[in-house]
């Protein structure tokens, strides 16, 4: 699970906000990336989730394992996910995939960003969150 | 209890009929809902005069005074304006959706 600090900090409109007091989320995507808008609107949630102090974590299941691959989805008019993907780091947000819904040829291929986890881990790490969004 | 419910379908999908019965079960057990709507969800927060309409009650949920906020970008890329959306509602950003994750006691997902 990712780990994120804990405290206060002030908000662009001033005000005084809390950090790491919200729950701890998992966020399901189920999808693969160029059929539907689902997974990247799942990448934008998680960000937006952290926002009041969420602990998230992502969990690329099933098809959406391949969203762990490289790709540049600007080239056929999708939203462009690699923003995302590198705020979310920053967010402190972790994304694991399930390592045995990807071919193995394709598992030297992931983003550096991303966490390869089984099947039973990520069931254990739904297990542990407070709130769960299968997306 | 505070229950905060994410719908991300249109009224097409049955999710609709399953959240607006839920949320007035949930309502007449004084419990208090907020309601989400990302994606399609946010279809159901449209007016619509048409006789044939697809069944979508959050008119009415809203009259019980059940909060429904939209994501305004899901809205926005769907050529949806804030005069086109039934009285209560509004444009919200994911903070919304964050805080209600937050500070419910129950968070339920249909998408």
């Amino acid at each position: 699970m990712s780990k994120k600090a804990t405290g206060f900090f002030l908000s662009v409109e001033g005000e005084l906000k809390s950090v790491g007091a919200g729950k701890r989320v998992a966020v399901i995507v189920r999808n693969s990336p160029f059929n539907t808008l689902k997974s990247v609107e799942a990448f934008r949630m998680s960000i937006g989730l952290t926002l009041e102090g969420n602990q998230v974590d992502l969990l690329l299941m099933e098809a959406g394992v391949y969203n762990a691959l490289p790709s540049v989805s600007t080239t056929i008019k999708r939203p462009d996910m690699n923003q995302f993907i590198d705020t979310m780091e920053l967010c402190g947000i972790g994304v694991y995939l399930e390592s045995e819904a990807l071919p193995l040829p394709l598992h030297s291929k992931i983003r550096p960003q991303m966490t390869k986890k089984s099947r039973k881990e990520l069931m254990e790490m739904i297990h542990r969150a407070d709130v769960v969004i299968p997306f | 209890m505070r229950i905060g419910i994410l719908l991300t379908t249109s009224p097409e999908h049955e999710n609709t009929f399953t959240v607006c019965s839920i949320t007035e079960a949930l309502i007449a057990q004084n419990h208090s809902v907020d309601i989400f709507l990302m994606d399609d969800g946010v279809l159901n927060a449209v007016i619509n005069f048409s006789k044939r309409k697809l069944f979508s009650n959050f008119g009415g949920l809203l009259e019980k005074n059940v909060r429904v906020s939209l994501c305004a970008m899901s809205a926005e890329s769907r050529g949806i304006r804030e005069d086109q959306l039934l009285p209560g509602t509004g444009y919200f950003s994911q903070t919304e959706l964050s805080e209600i994750v937050k500070k419910s006691d129950r968070f339920l997902s249909f998408g």
